[in-house]
């Protein structure tokens, strides 16, 4: 999948189309595991328990501790100022500039890949939350007592978070895209809008507090946070413990807007992927029907391409209501409202399917790049050599086509193997029955089939 | 019921792979560059923008990636991915890409100053 139209500009090398006799095999053990498991799979729940084992009390006070939490806070503050000034001072070429490389890459794609592996890695990083909680510190300090904030509206939930999530993408794929018309995305408007986020969440976190913000409004803390929760170490009240894979994830939804957090992950990719593949031919009948009533170019684009992502955020969202609506038809099934909610984590492992299977390669390519040349050159104006890497080239032999399709495959179908897990795991606790779990699941699974099939489109469709 | 699922499953699986390989043995469409024999020119307008829009050409890993590139006006012709520029002299002129397709992908080859993509290459295993 491929032209990413952002990551286009960064990425010399896109990924080929796979080859239809893959699709064919992969759908093909995409059903069959599907009603094998459906068939076989266990009849009490495994994944409710987290099963935590707590690290060491002097482990727990090491990694808690304020030193190495003052260190990483530190370390996401710096490297945000970094982004912020070499888009802002350095060159203008994409692909030369740290700031969007380390924004759209090291940090988009790295925090979800290896989150989703040891748990939420992004939490001590966060630039905002050590900024935030070192201001509540000092005013702590200074004025004697904790600051105040407001409560925060329950009823938002996390749709701040899935709106920010949205905004963001928007800006990577719809303001910075580069085909039809060339609107190339800039590094310094993506340090201003870097700026401008800052100080927004650095709002929001004086009104209703750090860590509620983080959990619920702060965009990256919810997104990355929400792949963590398929991660094997976890923490709370100050006590690190590895846990049961994907086990932490089965809370995760409960929050309101949390199943938008997910939808607009899964339709975001989506987006991206067929925007000059599947959708372009669509895409360009809307966009020259803008223009020949007068819209400019860039605009009529950025209208079109923003109806088509919140299309898809439409769809997806459509798909995954009509199986729980599906569910609701089982006998002794729980309210529409809890079910939508009660399920939506199992959408988790699907979103990240997605992300490695569409960017795995963009994000190989891409770290050659951010630990090379840009790490000893940030602002690109080739007369820096801070480590003596600058000449660093990106080795795009490093994957072949092949590997990159039997990785993108390997992704969408093990992404489908734990959503389905996850889904017969939920059933179980609001279905005792295991047979009337088991009819519950015909739904979930047509709509883990939907998305994988429709996942593996994607990656054969070629690009335009 | 156990039984009837794991049927049911079956048999989708054998429509769809059915049904995949009736849909993908219409062949492909792409145009190889090797296929004709001779060299491909792109043609550039005086407006930047390449005749009869973005060329597809695609070659096999090991094949010799060969193509022409005759532009009217100063500019820099890029090979993205093999990383090879080229520049157009003044008042116009023509430069031709002669290498062999070491890596697979696909790659975009554009005029710089334009930053107008012209070739839409493809190398396959």
């Amino acid at each position: 999948m491929t032209i990413l139209p952002f990551a286009h500009a960064l990425a010399s090398r896109q990924d080929l189309p796979i080859p239809a006799w893959l699709f064919a095999w992969a759908a093909s053990i995409v059903l069959i595991v599907s009603f094998f498991a459906l068939s076989a799979a266990w009849r009490k729940p495994q994944f409710e328990d987290e099963h935590r084992r707590p690290f060491s009390e002097r482990l727990s006070g090491t990694l808690l501790g304020l030193p190495v939490q003052a260190l990483c806070g530190a370390i996401g503050v710096f490297l945000l100022g970094v982004t912020i000034y070499a888009g802002l001072r350095g060159t203008e070429a994409p692909d030369r500039n740290f700031a969007l490389t380390f924004i759209f890459a090291t940090c988009w794609l790295g925090f979800p890949f290896f989150s989703a592996i040891f748990g939420d890695l992004f939490r001590p990083f966060n630039p905002w939350r050590a900024l935030g909680r070192a201001t509540g510190g000092a005013f702590r300090a200074i004025a004697g007592q904790r600051p105040a904030h407001l409560a925060y509206p329950e009823r938002l939930g996390r749709w701040p978070a899935a709106v920010g999530l949205l905004a963001f993408v928007w800006i990577e794929v719809v303001y910075g895209r580069t085909s039809i018309v060339s609107v190339d995305i800039e590094p310094h408007a993506v340090a201003i809008a870097a700026f401008v986020y800052s100080v927004y969440t650095l709002a929001m976190m004086t009104v209703f507090g750090v860590e509620k913000w983080c959990d619920r409004g702060e965009a990256f803390s919810v997104y990355f946070g929400m792949f963590g929760r398929l991660g094997i170490f976890g923490a709370r009240e100050g006590r690190p413990y590895r846990r049961r894979p994907f086990s932490a994830a089965t809370s995760w939804a409960l929050v309101p807007g949390s199943a938008a957090v997910v939808i607009a992950s899964i339709a975001a990719t989506s987006f991206d992927g067929a925007q000059d593949g599947a959708f372009k031919d669509a895409i360009e009948s809307v966009f020259n029907w803008f223009t020949d009533r007068g819209l400019a170019l860039t605009t009529g684009l950025r209208l079109t391409d923003t109806i088509f992502m919140l299309a898809t955020f439409a769809a997806v969202a459509a798909v995954y209501m009509l199986g729980v609506r599906g569910m609701r038809t089982v006998p002794g099934a729980p309210s529409f409202k809890e079910l939508r909610t009660g399920f939506a984590h199992t959408l988790i492992p699907i979103a990240l399917a997605y992300l490695v299977a569409h960017y795995f390669s963009f994000f190989v390519f891409q770290e050659q790049a951010q630990f090379g040349y840009l790490l000893s050159d940030p602002l690109g104006t080739g007369h820096t050599d801070l480590f003596g890497t600058v000449t660093n080239e990106v080795d795009y032999k490093l994957l072949s086509a092949n590997a990159i399709w039997y990785i993108q495959v390997g992704a969408l179908v093990v992404g489908h193997v734990i959503g389905l897990m996850l889904a017969h795991d939920r059933s179980l606790v609001y279905w005792p029955d295991y047979r009337k779990a088991t009819a519950s699941q015909y739904w979930m699974l047509a709509v883990m089939v939907a998305f994988t099939c429709f996942g593996l489109y994607l990656l054969s469709v070629a690009n335009g | 019921m156990n039984k009837r699922t794991a049927l049911i499953g079956a048999a989708l699986a054998v429509v769809a792979v059915l049904l995949l390989i009736v849909l993908s043995s219409g062949g492909s469409d792409s145009n190889s560059a090797t296929d004709a024999g001779k060299v491909p020119t792109i043609v550039v307008d005086k407006e930047g923008h390449p005749v009869g829009g973005i060329a597809d050409l695609t070659y096999r890993k090991g094949d010799q990636i060969h193509f022409e590139v005759k532009v009217p006006f100063e500019e820099e012709v890029h090979l993205h991915g093999y990383d090879v520029a080229k520049e157009i002299p003044k008042g116009g002129g023509t430069v031709t890409y002669d290498l062999p397709a070491e890596i697979e992908g696909e790659f975009e080859a554009e005029l710089e100053g334009h930053k107008e993509p012209i070739i839409d290459l493809k190398v396959e295993p």
